[in-house]
């Protein structure tokens, strides 16, 4: 199995909801807490698993804002897990989940600096440095309802922009998706091959942006005209 | 890059002692070097003392230094791991040539070659990186190992006068390595903010609008780190003042002690630019341009 996530940048409304819901499952996790320092403070900061960024893409008016979650990639290639001293990092063998033991962490921040997505961050109350399980305490939970075996974050998206699934299955809800809609990686170059994949937003078609454009004109030509008349009827 | 002192120190202080081992090892191995049995204990003594003083302080940088013991345990995939378990090699090696008073040619070149590869292996735990390209580069180990052995030659030759003609040539060596290399760094490189989010026709055509957090993280922190223009070439050029212009003027006067310890603080400047001029690509998901 090669678990991972599809995400939809088509669909993300950029809500926060997966970060905060990651946050609140995984600090009672297997690699919780995910301590916040001086968190009423001036100066707050704290673990957490996945950030949500917001880009520009395009000059206008053939701009649009593109939300743009950001976790762990679970890389097939994981150069985290190799430049590891202490064995603390590993990918697993069956499902390729990357994972931090706590017990074996020294906290020399080296995974970190190997890791180009930032997907580690350490956590300064344990020393230790910590990461995204992908919810590796829910999705074998027999405990759970089967429909809720899920990471945290995807069962929270209101969008529907997260999916969840095995990439080695080529029928799977995460290939399918990544196939019918071109989904990418991140900076593939790197040479990594991350396991989540990004569905790229639908492009519009620039002639509605065009109309709209030449139809606001118009209407400032429409109200300039009034205005003056108004003022020579004065 | 976050400049840690207590690295600065490891690698500055760990490379003098592991430079003079790799010299006075080649020397009692090629037979060029007779030493007397207390020239051995001066030699094997204080490249330990360097060697154990900055392995001693690199565990200061971990936040979870009881798990410290457990670095020697990759050494099949990690740099770090294979510069730990070399490091002991060393020490051990040193022992046992010391229990023989000096008297195998075969331990003394043992003890150089694992010696320069705990040099390489320092080195590469910062070429590999592949997310951050000022590092990653085979300069990088080379100049680790020629700093090193630079420092350590000259200790070398302050310490039993021998081998002046050598530490010229690696100090002059060394100073090439580090201009190639700032040459080298100049051209930028690697992933930009169109790969980094596959978003946009161009890199210009994508900007970042919220970072995703609102106060400092540890990344930020960690990858902080920028430099005026002005800044950095002043302390490039003290770079070479310090590693290469004032020792030799040092060296030329015979003030051999002042020589090396003009020379250490060199390679502490070149150390801290080393880290604070490393540009990790996570910082363009942070806004700034690599």
């Amino acid at each position: 199995m090669k678990l991972g996530l599809v995400i939809d940048l088509d669909v993300c409304v950029g809500c926060h909801g997966c970060s905060v819901s990651c946050k609140q499952w995984n600090t009672s996790g297997t690699t919780g807490p995910l301590s916040d320092l001086d968190p009423y403070g001036p100066d707050p900061e704290g673990v957490w698993f996945n950030r949500i960024r917001s880009y520009e893409v395009g000059t206008y008016p053939e701009n649009k804002t593109v939300n743009f979650p950001m976790s762990c990639m679970h890389c097939e290639d994981a150069a985290c897990v190799d430049v590891c001293p202490t064995g603390a990092s590993y990918k697993r063998e069956e499902d390729g989940i990357v994972l931090i033991d706590q017990e074996k962490c020294m906290g020399c921040n080296y995974c970190a600096w190997a890791c180009p997505y930032g997907a580690r961050e350490l956590d300064r109350s344990s020393g230790t440095m910590k990461k995204c399980t992908l919810c590796v305490d829910r999705i074998y939970d027999d405990q759970l309802p089967e429909s809720e075996r899920l990471p945290s974050c995807v069962m929270t998206c209101p969008a529907n922009a997260r999916h969840f699934g095995d990439f080695d299955d080529p029928k799977s809800n995460v290939s399918t998706l990544a196939k019918e809609r071109g989904g990418y990686q991140l900076m593939p170059e790197l040479g990594y091959a991350p396991t989540n994949r990004y569905l790229p937003p639908r492009t519009r078609g620039a002639e509605p942006v065009a109309e709209q454009a030449v139809g606001s004109t118009a209407l400032l030509d429409k109200l300039s005209g009034w205005m003056q008349k108004q003022q020579r009827e004065r | 890059m976050h400049p840690a002192k207590s690295v600065i120190f490891f690698t500055v202080v760990s490379g003098l002692g592991l430079g003079l081992y790799v010299v006075g090892g080649i020397y009692l191995a090629l037979g060029v070097w007779q030493p007397s049995g207390s020239e051995i204990n001066v030699w094997l003594g204080s490249a330990t003392a360097a060697l154990v003083a900055g392995l001693g302080s690199s565990s200061f940088h971990l936040t979870n230094p009881k798990n410290a013991w457990r670095a020697w345990m990759r050494f099949r995939t990690s740099w770090l791991s294979r510069e730990a378990v070399l490091a002991v090699v060393v020490v051990g090696l040193a022992f046992l040539l010391y229990l023989l008073g000096g008297n195998s040619a075969v331990l003394a070149a043992m003890l150089a070659v694992a010696a320069l590869l705990t040099l390489y292996s320092t080195g590469m735990i910062y070429a590999c990186l592949k997310t951050i390209r000022q590092w990653n580069t085979p300069l990088t180990p080379a100049y680790y190992v020629l700093a090193g052995c630079s420092a350590g030659a000259l200790l070398f030759a302050v310490l039993f006068d021998h081998a002046w003609a050598l530490v010229w040539l690696l100090l002059l060596l060394a100073a090439a390595v580090k201009a190639a290399y700032y040459a080298l760094i100049v051209r930028p490189s690697g992933p930009d903010l169109r790969s980094s989010t596959g978003l946009g026709s161009t890199a210009a055509g994508v900007r970042l609008l919220e970072v995703g957090h609102s106060g400092g993280t540890f990344l930020t922190r960690e990858f902080s780190g920028q430099l005026a223009e002005s800044k950095l070439q002043t302390l490039r050029m003290a770079v070479f003042v310090f590693s290469l212009v004032l020792p030799a003027a040092a060296i030329a006067i015979g003030l051999g002690p002042l020589a090396l310890l003009l020379l250490l603080v060199g390679h502490a400047v070149e150390r801290w630019l080393f880290f604070t001029e490393a540009k990790h690509v996570v910082r363009l998901y942070h806004g700034q341009s690599t």
